[in-house]
């Protein structure tokens, strides 16, 4: 998992959300996701970048979608250790992962893991995003957050494997080039 | 998932790679450099290699078929993750990746003659299959064949807007004209600003000098100052001192004679005042 190191990398706004927001899924996915990523941290070295649990929740809160949202914008070695995290994260997850995308999983066993996943994550932007801001409300729309849910998925997916950090990083980069 | 499993070439000098996920799985046959027949050298020389997807499709192919599965197909899957509606690979290629209805459609060209093209449709996990497995070959530190990970960068902001359907990119243009014309169209409504003009102040001396030179000045001033004249000016000869002087509401100064900077100054400016005149103060 390498990512060409690069002194100016740097991702949009929209990175920003859409970074915490696979974070936010990962959780939605597995009870445990919160301390899993701590532990991947401990286990992969990145301690030295993001030396505890407190600052992993201010770089986390660099989303402007929070509900207390802190200005301020990731350095690239930070931005490197959260997209390897998520691609790691992916990669631990991706058999729950191929199974929520799959089509030839039986239809009803898939709508409800999938129900079960909206449900989580819903719940957990409700606990943490800011309700005033209209990317927030709109995962009161089911219809909308089941797509969102969706979309979160299949990032994660295409984020697993050995090739899958410079894709996220090519996708969080959307929009910075006009 | 993921089985890689290195070339076990014993016997012969050809290494062989095997990658495999749920749905998809890769075969690599090659040979060490200089035909030395280490394992450990890594394939540097391709010789064929073989692509299995699921019970669907199998086929064998070459070099320049693997390159342009990689330089198709990893593009692609980068693509999909911020929701592009672009394939990828050339229609001369041997191969195109597109999307189609929920999934992707691949098209397989053959070099043979009289020989359709293979047509297949992927879901998302398989593709994220076949992705992986492309991955781990174009990563993996045995396979020395050369072949690059295509470069990948964000999408530029025109190719994210151009996404977006006309009605929704007009919406905010044509919301805020909107706006903006409503917000004229009530200032209209708005009323105007009471112009306050001060009564044209009889001048005693000149009174006395020329009676109707004097009248005429005054007709001329409160025409000039306030378009209308004043019927009180005109039927009524001026009083020295007013019947009702209230400071409060009066907005001329009183003509006395112990004002003269008053009377012999500027005339006063128009007071613009939005607002009625103060009740008097008990």
């Amino acid at each position: 998992m390498a990512i060409p190191d690069n002194p100016r990398l740097r991702i949009s706004r929209h990175g920003l959300e859409r970074l915490d927001l696979l974070l936010v899924a990962v959780e939605a996915l597995d009870l445990n996701g919160g301390e899993a990523m701590l532990w991947t941290m401990q286990q992969k070295g990145y301690l030295a970048v993001i030396p505890n649990r407190v600052e992993f929740w201010k770089k986390r809160s660099c989303n402007p979608l929070r509900r207390y949202p802190r200005r301020e914008t990731l350095r690239p070695e930070e931005i490197i250790v959260m997209v390897n995290l998520v691609c790691h994260l992916s990669e631990r997850l991706y058999p729950i992962l191929r199974q929520l995308i799959s089509s030839t999983v039986p239809e009803a066993l898939s709508a409800a893991r999938m129900e079960r996943f909206v449900t989580r994550l819903r719940r957990l932007v409700r606990e943490r995003m800011n309700p005033k801001r209209a990317a927030v409300q709109q995962f009161e729309d089911p219809h909308h957050c089941q797509a969102m849910a969706r979309t979160l998925v299949r990032i994660l997916a295409f984020s697993a494997g050995p090739g899958g950090p410079r894709r996220l990083i090519a996708h969080l980069q959307d929009g910075l080039q006009p | 998932m993921t089985d890689s499993t290195p070339g076990t070439a014993s016997a012969s000098p050809e290494l062989q790679l095997e990658v495999r996920q749920a749905g998809c799985r890769v075969l690599l046959r090659g040979r060490p450099e200089h035909g030395s027949g280490q394992p450990g050298d890594g394939i540097h020389e391709l010789t064929s290699w073989a692509l299995q997807l699921g019970d669907r499709a199998s086929m064998e192919g070459e070099r320049q078929h693997l390159e342009a599965f990689v330089s198709a197909v990893l593009p692609y899957t980068r693509l999909q993750m911020s929701g592009s509606p672009q394939g990828c690979g050339s229609v001369e290629g041997p191969l195109t990746i597109e999307p189609r209805g929920i999934g992707h459609r691949l098209l397989l060209r053959t070099s043979m003659p009289d020989s359709r093209p293979v047509d297949l449709q992927l879901d998302d996990a398989e593709l994220a299959d076949l992705a992986r497995c492309l991955d781990a070959i174009v990563h993996d530190p045995l396979v020395r064949l050369g072949i690059e990970p295509p470069a990948m960068a964000g999408l530029r902001k025109r190719d994210l807007l151009n996404r977006e359907s006309l009605r929704r990119q007009l919406l905010h243009p044509v919301a805020g004209a909107c706006g903006v014309a409503l917000v004229l169209g009530l200032s209209w409504l708005v009323p105007t600003a009471e112009v306050l003009v001060p009564e044209p102040v009889p001048n005693e001396g000149s009174e006395r000098v020329e009676p109707g030179a004097e009248e005429e000045g005054t007709e001329e001033e409160g025409a000039t100052a306030g378009g209308t004249p004043d019927p009180q000016d005109t039927d009524v000869p001026p009083s020295p001192v007013p019947p009702s002087p209230d400071p409060s509401t009066e907005p001329s100064p009183e003509p006395s004679p112990e004002s003269p900077a008053i009377r012999s100054g500027p005339p006063p400016l128009p007071l613009i005042s939005p607002w009625p005149p103060l009740p008097p103060i008990p």
